[in-house]
Protein backbone atom coordinates (compact mmCIF):
# COMPACT_ATOMS: atom_id res chain seq x y z
CA UNK A 1 0.00 0.00 0.00
CA UNK A 2 1.43 3.49 -1.20
CA UNK A 3 2.44 5.97 2.00
CA UNK A 4 0.05 8.69 1.40
CA UNK A 5 1.70 12.16 1.25
CA UNK A 6 -1.46 14.52 -0.35
CA UNK A 7 -0.62 17.32 2.61
CA UNK A 8 2.30 18.27 4.11
CA UNK A 9 1.06 20.97 6.88
CA UNK A 10 3.80 23.23 7.58
CA UNK A 11 4.33 24.45 11.49
CA UNK A 12 7.05 26.51 12.85
CA UNK A 13 8.64 24.56 15.30
CA UNK A 14 9.23 27.22 17.58
CA UNK A 15 5.98 27.74 18.38
CA UNK A 16 5.22 24.77 21.36
CA UNK A 17 1.63 24.58 20.75
CA UNK A 18 2.03 23.68 17.62
CA UNK A 19 4.13 20.81 18.42
CA UNK A 20 1.76 18.90 19.66
CA UNK A 21 -2.08 20.28 18.53
CA UNK A 22 -0.74 20.12 14.89
CA UNK A 23 -1.22 16.24 14.36
CA UNK A 24 -5.27 17.09 15.46
CA UNK A 25 -5.78 18.22 11.86
CA UNK A 26 -4.97 14.80 10.53
CA UNK A 27 -2.73 16.02 7.46
CA UNK A 28 -0.28 12.75 5.87
CA UNK A 29 2.52 14.81 7.01
CA UNK A 30 3.49 17.41 9.31
CA UNK A 31 6.82 19.25 8.33
CA UNK A 32 8.10 21.12 11.73
CA UNK A 33 10.29 23.83 10.11
CA UNK A 34 13.31 25.12 11.60
CA UNK A 35 14.02 27.27 8.26
CA UNK A 36 12.51 30.15 7.25
CA UNK A 37 9.56 30.53 10.08
CA UNK A 38 12.58 31.14 12.60
CA UNK A 39 13.67 33.89 13.62
CA UNK A 40 17.58 33.89 13.80
CA UNK A 41 18.02 34.28 17.47
CA UNK A 42 15.20 31.44 18.14
CA UNK A 43 17.05 28.83 16.06
CA UNK A 44 18.31 27.09 19.25
CA UNK A 45 15.51 27.31 21.28
CA UNK A 46 13.09 25.78 18.29
CA UNK A 47 15.99 23.23 17.72
CA UNK A 48 15.55 22.11 21.44
CA UNK A 49 11.77 22.17 21.23
CA UNK A 50 11.55 19.89 18.32
CA UNK A 51 14.39 17.48 20.66
CA UNK A 52 12.43 17.02 23.29
CA UNK A 53 8.99 16.78 21.56
CA UNK A 54 10.41 13.62 19.38
CA UNK A 55 11.60 12.22 22.66
CA UNK A 56 8.07 13.02 24.20
CA UNK A 57 5.09 12.94 22.02
CA UNK A 58 3.62 9.82 20.05
CA UNK A 59 2.46 11.64 16.32
CA UNK A 60 0.95 8.20 15.29
CA UNK A 61 -0.06 7.56 11.64
CA UNK A 62 1.15 11.06 10.79
CA UNK A 63 4.65 11.36 8.95
CA UNK A 64 6.55 13.72 10.67
CA UNK A 65 9.27 16.01 8.54
CA UNK A 66 11.80 18.61 9.66
CA UNK A 67 12.96 21.42 7.23
CA UNK A 68 16.05 21.94 8.70
CA UNK A 69 18.68 24.61 8.15
CA UNK A 70 20.57 24.42 4.98
CA UNK A 71 24.14 22.91 5.29
CA UNK A 72 25.38 25.68 2.69
CA UNK A 73 24.72 29.33 2.21
CA UNK A 74 23.99 30.37 -1.41
CA UNK A 75 27.67 31.09 -1.61
CA UNK A 76 28.72 27.88 -1.13
CA UNK A 77 30.05 28.56 2.17
CA UNK A 78 28.93 26.68 5.23
CA UNK A 79 25.71 27.46 6.97
CA UNK A 80 25.66 28.53 10.91
CA UNK A 81 22.38 25.60 11.53
CA UNK A 82 21.67 22.78 9.34
CA UNK A 83 24.63 20.69 11.09
CA UNK A 84 23.47 21.60 14.44
CA UNK A 85 19.72 20.39 14.05
CA UNK A 86 20.80 17.37 11.98
CA UNK A 87 22.94 16.09 14.69
CA UNK A 88 20.64 16.88 17.74
CA UNK A 89 17.25 15.83 16.12
CA UNK A 90 18.18 11.99 14.46
CA UNK A 91 19.25 11.20 17.75
CA UNK A 92 16.39 12.17 19.40
CA UNK A 93 13.92 10.35 16.94
CA UNK A 94 13.83 12.49 13.32
CA UNK A 95 13.17 9.76 10.72
CA UNK A 96 12.22 12.56 7.64
CA UNK A 97 13.71 15.92 6.66
CA UNK A 98 13.05 18.42 3.95
CA UNK A 99 16.70 19.94 3.05
CA UNK A 100 15.98 23.43 1.94
CA UNK A 101 17.13 25.55 -1.20
CA UNK A 102 18.76 21.69 -2.83
CA UNK A 103 20.56 22.90 -5.54
CA UNK A 104 22.65 19.88 -6.94
CA UNK A 105 23.04 16.25 -6.61
CA UNK A 106 26.54 17.26 -4.47
CA UNK A 107 23.79 18.66 -1.67
CA UNK A 108 22.45 15.73 -1.35
CA UNK A 109 25.51 13.70 -0.75
CA UNK A 110 27.01 15.99 1.84
CA UNK A 111 23.65 15.70 3.59
CA UNK A 112 23.80 12.08 3.36
CA UNK A 113 27.76 11.57 4.38
CA UNK A 114 26.59 13.49 7.61
CA UNK A 115 23.76 11.39 7.86
CA UNK A 116 25.56 8.72 7.54
CA UNK A 117 27.87 9.65 10.09
CA UNK A 118 25.37 10.55 12.82
CA UNK A 119 23.41 7.43 12.61
CA UNK A 120 26.88 5.60 12.90
CA UNK A 121 27.70 7.19 15.99
CA UNK A 122 23.78 6.68 17.86
CA UNK A 123 23.81 2.79 16.84
CA UNK A 124 21.18 3.59 14.27
CA UNK A 125 20.35 1.82 11.32
CA UNK A 126 22.00 3.07 8.06
CA UNK A 127 19.79 5.14 5.57
CA UNK A 128 16.77 5.21 8.48
CA UNK A 129 16.60 9.12 7.80
CA UNK A 130 14.88 9.72 4.12
CA UNK A 131 15.12 13.45 2.26
CA UNK A 132 12.56 15.48 1.03
CA UNK A 133 14.79 17.39 -1.65
CA UNK A 134 13.01 20.99 -1.78
CA UNK A 135 14.01 22.95 -5.09
CA UNK A 136 13.33 26.45 -5.08
CA UNK A 137 15.65 27.80 -7.56
CA UNK A 138 16.31 27.51 -11.34
CA UNK A 139 19.37 25.30 -11.11
CA UNK A 140 17.28 23.51 -8.30
CA UNK A 141 14.85 22.41 -10.63
CA UNK A 142 17.08 21.75 -13.91
CA UNK A 143 18.74 19.28 -11.73
CA UNK A 144 15.61 17.64 -10.32
CA UNK A 145 16.28 14.18 -11.65
CA UNK A 146 19.86 14.07 -10.96
CA UNK A 147 18.93 15.49 -7.41
CA UNK A 148 15.75 12.88 -7.37
CA UNK A 149 18.42 9.94 -7.91
CA UNK A 150 20.95 10.87 -6.03
CA UNK A 151 20.57 8.79 -3.15
CA UNK A 152 18.77 6.00 -1.75
CA UNK A 153 17.52 8.22 0.72
CA UNK A 154 15.80 10.32 -0.95
CA UNK A 155 11.78 9.54 -1.29
CA UNK A 156 10.55 12.66 -2.54
CA UNK A 157 11.16 15.94 -3.80
CA UNK A 158 9.37 19.16 -3.88
CA UNK A 159 8.93 22.67 -5.38
CA UNK A 160 9.03 26.00 -3.60
CA UNK A 161 6.99 28.80 -5.57
CA UNK A 162 8.10 31.96 -3.63
CA UNK A 163 11.80 31.32 -3.94
CA UNK A 164 11.66 30.11 -7.15
CA UNK A 165 10.05 33.23 -8.41
CA UNK A 166 12.57 35.62 -6.20
CA UNK A 167 15.29 33.92 -8.07
CA UNK A 168 13.94 33.54 -11.55
CA UNK A 169 13.43 37.21 -11.44
CA UNK A 170 9.77 37.00 -11.46
CA UNK A 171 6.59 37.21 -9.44
CA UNK A 172 4.36 34.51 -9.13
CA UNK A 173 0.94 35.01 -9.91
CA UNK A 174 -2.44 33.34 -9.58
CA UNK A 175 -2.52 32.08 -13.15
CA UNK A 176 0.70 30.47 -11.99
CA UNK A 177 2.47 30.30 -15.60
CA UNK A 178 5.43 31.08 -14.49
CA UNK A 179 5.31 27.62 -12.91
CA UNK A 180 4.38 25.37 -15.08
CA UNK A 181 7.41 25.09 -16.99
CA UNK A 182 8.97 24.27 -13.70
CA UNK A 183 6.19 22.00 -12.01
CA UNK A 184 6.30 19.69 -15.15
CA UNK A 185 9.98 19.41 -14.77
CA UNK A 186 9.89 18.16 -10.92
CA UNK A 187 6.96 15.67 -11.67
CA UNK A 188 8.79 14.45 -14.73
CA UNK A 189 11.82 13.87 -12.57
CA UNK A 190 10.41 12.79 -9.82
CA UNK A 191 7.97 9.96 -12.27
CA UNK A 192 11.63 8.89 -13.68
CA UNK A 193 12.63 8.42 -10.10
CA UNK A 194 10.13 6.78 -8.46
CA UNK A 195 9.53 9.21 -5.82
CA UNK A 196 6.67 11.65 -4.76
CA UNK A 197 6.54 14.72 -6.20
CA UNK A 198 5.33 17.79 -3.43
CA UNK A 199 3.93 20.85 -4.81
CA UNK A 200 4.69 24.33 -3.33
CA UNK A 201 2.53 26.23 -0.48
CA UNK A 202 -0.30 28.68 -1.55
CA UNK A 203 0.35 31.74 0.55
CA UNK A 204 -3.32 33.49 0.11
CA UNK A 205 -5.02 31.39 2.96
CA UNK A 206 -8.64 33.63 2.29
CA UNK A 207 -8.89 32.59 -1.09
CA UNK A 208 -9.87 29.41 -1.42
CA UNK A 209 -11.54 29.39 -4.07
CA UNK A 210 -7.72 30.17 -6.09
CA UNK A 211 -6.41 27.27 -3.81
CA UNK A 212 -8.75 24.83 -4.84
CA UNK A 213 -8.17 25.40 -8.69
CA UNK A 214 -4.09 25.20 -7.82
CA UNK A 215 -4.59 21.99 -5.53
CA UNK A 216 -6.90 20.19 -8.88
CA UNK A 217 -3.84 21.79 -11.25
CA UNK A 218 -1.35 19.87 -9.48
CA UNK A 219 -2.81 16.86 -9.04
CA UNK A 220 -3.50 16.76 -12.56
CA UNK A 221 0.33 17.74 -13.46
CA UNK A 222 0.87 14.83 -11.44
CA UNK A 223 2.14 15.46 -8.39
CA UNK A 224 1.58 13.64 -5.04
CA UNK A 225 0.60 16.15 -2.79
CA UNK A 226 0.85 19.88 -1.55
CA UNK A 227 2.51 21.79 1.30
CA UNK A 228 -0.16 23.26 2.73
CA UNK A 229 0.66 26.48 5.59
CA UNK A 230 -2.82 26.46 7.37
CA UNK A 231 -4.96 23.57 8.54
CA UNK A 232 -7.69 24.82 6.60
CA UNK A 233 -6.40 23.55 3.38
CA UNK A 234 -5.46 19.67 4.33
CA UNK A 235 -9.31 19.04 3.95
CA UNK A 236 -9.39 20.56 0.72
CA UNK A 237 -6.75 19.28 -0.77
CA UNK A 238 -7.80 15.70 0.61
CA UNK A 239 -10.79 16.00 -1.21
CA UNK A 240 -8.79 16.18 -4.89
CA UNK A 241 -6.37 13.68 -4.35
CA UNK A 242 -8.39 11.13 -2.45
CA UNK A 243 -10.44 8.54 -5.70
CA UNK A 244 -14.18 9.20 -5.57
CA UNK A 245 -16.28 6.23 -4.46
CA UNK A 246 -17.24 5.80 -7.81
CA UNK A 247 -13.69 5.61 -9.55
CA UNK A 248 -12.89 3.53 -6.25
CA UNK A 249 -15.70 0.99 -7.21
CA UNK A 250 -14.81 0.98 -11.13
CA UNK A 251 -10.95 0.14 -10.86
CA UNK A 252 -11.80 -2.73 -8.58
CA UNK A 253 -14.15 -3.97 -10.77
CA UNK A 254 -11.28 -3.58 -13.58
CA UNK A 255 -9.00 -5.34 -11.45
CA UNK A 256 -11.13 -8.31 -10.88
CA UNK A 257 -11.94 -8.78 -14.58
CA UNK A 258 -8.47 -8.60 -15.24
CA UNK A 259 -7.53 -11.32 -13.01
CA UNK A 260 -10.05 -13.27 -14.16
CA UNK A 261 -9.37 -13.02 -17.66
CA UNK A 262 -5.43 -13.63 -16.55
CA UNK A 263 -4.62 -10.49 -18.91
CA UNK A 264 -2.13 -8.50 -16.07
CA UNK A 265 1.07 -8.82 -18.56
CA UNK A 266 -0.62 -8.61 -21.76
CA UNK A 267 -4.07 -8.61 -23.48
CA UNK A 268 -6.99 -6.74 -23.90
CA UNK A 269 -10.44 -6.76 -22.45
CA UNK A 270 -13.41 -5.03 -22.28
CA UNK A 271 -15.43 -3.87 -19.46
CA UNK A 272 -18.71 -2.18 -19.66
CA UNK A 273 -16.96 -1.39 -23.47
CA UNK A 274 -14.38 0.45 -22.63
CA UNK A 275 -10.98 -1.17 -23.23
CA UNK A 276 -8.80 -2.07 -20.86
CA UNK A 277 -5.31 -3.14 -21.03
CA UNK A 278 -2.15 -2.64 -19.29
CA UNK A 279 -1.83 0.84 -18.24
CA UNK A 280 -5.99 1.13 -17.68
CA UNK A 281 -5.09 -1.91 -14.91
CA UNK A 282 -2.16 0.34 -13.75
CA UNK A 283 -4.00 3.04 -13.18
CA UNK A 284 -6.56 1.19 -11.50
CA UNK A 285 -3.81 -0.16 -9.29
CA UNK A 286 -3.07 3.25 -8.64
CA UNK A 287 -6.45 3.73 -7.70
CA UNK A 288 -6.94 1.29 -5.02
CA UNK A 289 -3.19 1.52 -3.44
CA UNK A 290 -4.25 5.49 -2.53
CA UNK A 291 -7.94 4.52 -1.65
CA UNK A 292 -6.37 2.02 0.94
CA UNK A 293 -4.12 4.87 1.84
CA UNK A 294 -6.90 7.24 2.98
CA UNK A 295 -8.98 4.19 4.44
CA UNK A 296 -11.56 4.20 1.80
CA UNK A 297 -11.12 1.04 1.38
CA UNK A 298 -9.53 -2.43 3.28
CA UNK B 1 25.99 34.05 33.23
CA UNK B 2 22.41 34.21 33.06
CA UNK B 3 20.18 32.63 30.27
CA UNK B 4 16.67 33.10 29.32
CA UNK B 5 14.35 31.50 26.86
CA UNK B 6 10.59 30.76 26.31
CA UNK B 7 7.82 33.25 26.22
CA UNK B 8 5.25 34.90 28.57
CA UNK B 9 2.08 32.72 26.08
CA UNK B 10 -0.11 30.21 26.56
CA UNK B 11 1.17 26.93 26.96
CA UNK B 12 4.77 28.04 27.00
CA UNK B 13 7.18 29.24 30.19
CA UNK B 14 10.01 31.39 30.70
CA UNK B 15 13.05 30.23 32.31
CA UNK B 16 15.95 31.85 33.69
CA UNK B 17 19.32 30.44 34.97
CA UNK B 18 21.66 32.31 36.21
CA UNK B 19 25.36 29.82 36.63
CA UNK B 20 26.76 32.24 38.82
CA UNK B 21 25.60 30.40 42.24
CA UNK B 22 26.82 27.25 44.24
CA UNK B 23 24.42 24.41 43.98
CA UNK B 24 20.90 23.89 42.10
CA UNK B 25 17.70 25.73 43.09
CA UNK B 26 14.68 25.42 41.29
CA UNK B 27 11.60 28.45 41.44
CA UNK B 28 8.32 27.89 40.13
CA UNK B 29 5.68 30.69 39.64
CA UNK B 30 3.06 28.90 38.13
CA UNK B 31 -1.36 28.11 38.80
CA UNK B 32 -1.11 24.87 38.62
CA UNK B 33 2.39 24.94 40.63
CA UNK B 34 0.21 22.95 43.51
CA UNK B 35 -0.65 20.00 40.89
CA UNK B 36 2.59 20.04 38.82
CA UNK B 37 5.15 21.42 40.86
CA UNK B 38 6.88 18.64 41.44
CA UNK B 39 6.82 17.48 37.68
CA UNK B 40 7.93 21.04 36.38
CA UNK B 41 10.72 20.96 38.91
CA UNK B 42 11.67 16.86 37.80
CA UNK B 43 11.70 18.54 34.36
CA UNK B 44 14.13 21.23 34.93
CA UNK B 45 16.24 18.85 37.12
CA UNK B 46 16.35 16.52 34.27
CA UNK B 47 17.15 19.17 31.71
CA UNK B 48 19.97 20.69 34.31
CA UNK B 49 21.43 16.50 34.67
CA UNK B 50 21.55 16.45 30.75
CA UNK B 51 23.41 19.92 30.56
CA UNK B 52 25.62 18.85 33.09
CA UNK B 53 25.40 21.92 34.51
CA UNK B 54 26.11 22.08 38.54
CA UNK B 55 25.57 25.35 39.56
CA UNK B 56 22.42 27.01 38.49
CA UNK B 57 19.65 28.90 39.98
CA UNK B 58 16.24 28.59 37.61
CA UNK B 59 13.10 30.28 37.85
CA UNK B 60 10.47 28.92 35.50
CA UNK B 61 7.31 31.48 34.90
CA UNK B 62 5.18 28.12 33.66
CA UNK B 63 1.98 30.07 31.61
CA UNK B 64 0.85 25.98 31.20
CA UNK B 65 3.75 24.28 29.33
CA UNK B 66 3.50 20.65 28.97
CA UNK B 67 6.61 19.04 30.48
CA UNK B 68 8.78 18.54 27.47
CA UNK B 69 8.18 22.27 26.36
CA UNK B 70 9.70 23.20 30.27
CA UNK B 71 12.56 20.87 29.93
CA UNK B 72 13.82 22.35 26.26
CA UNK B 73 12.87 26.24 27.54
CA UNK B 74 15.72 25.29 30.71
CA UNK B 75 18.37 23.51 27.98
CA UNK B 76 18.15 26.45 25.74
CA UNK B 77 18.10 29.07 28.64
CA UNK B 78 21.61 26.71 30.34
CA UNK B 79 23.11 26.97 26.91
CA UNK B 80 22.87 30.76 26.32
CA UNK B 81 24.08 31.17 29.71
CA UNK B 82 26.81 29.27 29.46
CA UNK B 83 27.46 30.66 26.13
CA UNK B 84 27.33 34.20 27.95
CA UNK B 85 30.19 33.06 29.72
CA UNK B 86 32.33 32.14 26.99
CA UNK B 87 31.48 28.62 27.35
CA UNK B 88 29.24 26.25 25.04
CA UNK B 89 27.45 27.54 22.54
Amino acid sequence: MKKLRRTMLFAPASNPKLLFNTAIYKPDCILFDLEDAVRYDEKDAARDLLVEAFKSIDYGQCEVFVRTNPLRKPTGEKAPFGELDIRALVPAGMRRMRLPMCEKPEHIEELSALLDEVEKEHGIEPGSVKVQASLETPIGVMNALAIAQSSDRITSISFGAEDFTRTLGTDRTKAATELFYARSQVVMAAAVAGVDAIDTVWADVSDTEGFIKEVESAKNLGFSGKSCIHPSQVKEVHNIFTPSMAEVEKSVEILKAAADANIQDGGVITVKGKMVDIPVIAKAERIVSLAKGAGLIK
Amino acid sequence: MIGICGNEKASDALVTVDLNTVGISVEVISKLKGMFGNLMEKSVMEALAEMKAENAKVTVQDFGALDFIIKARTKTAVRRAMSAAGGVK
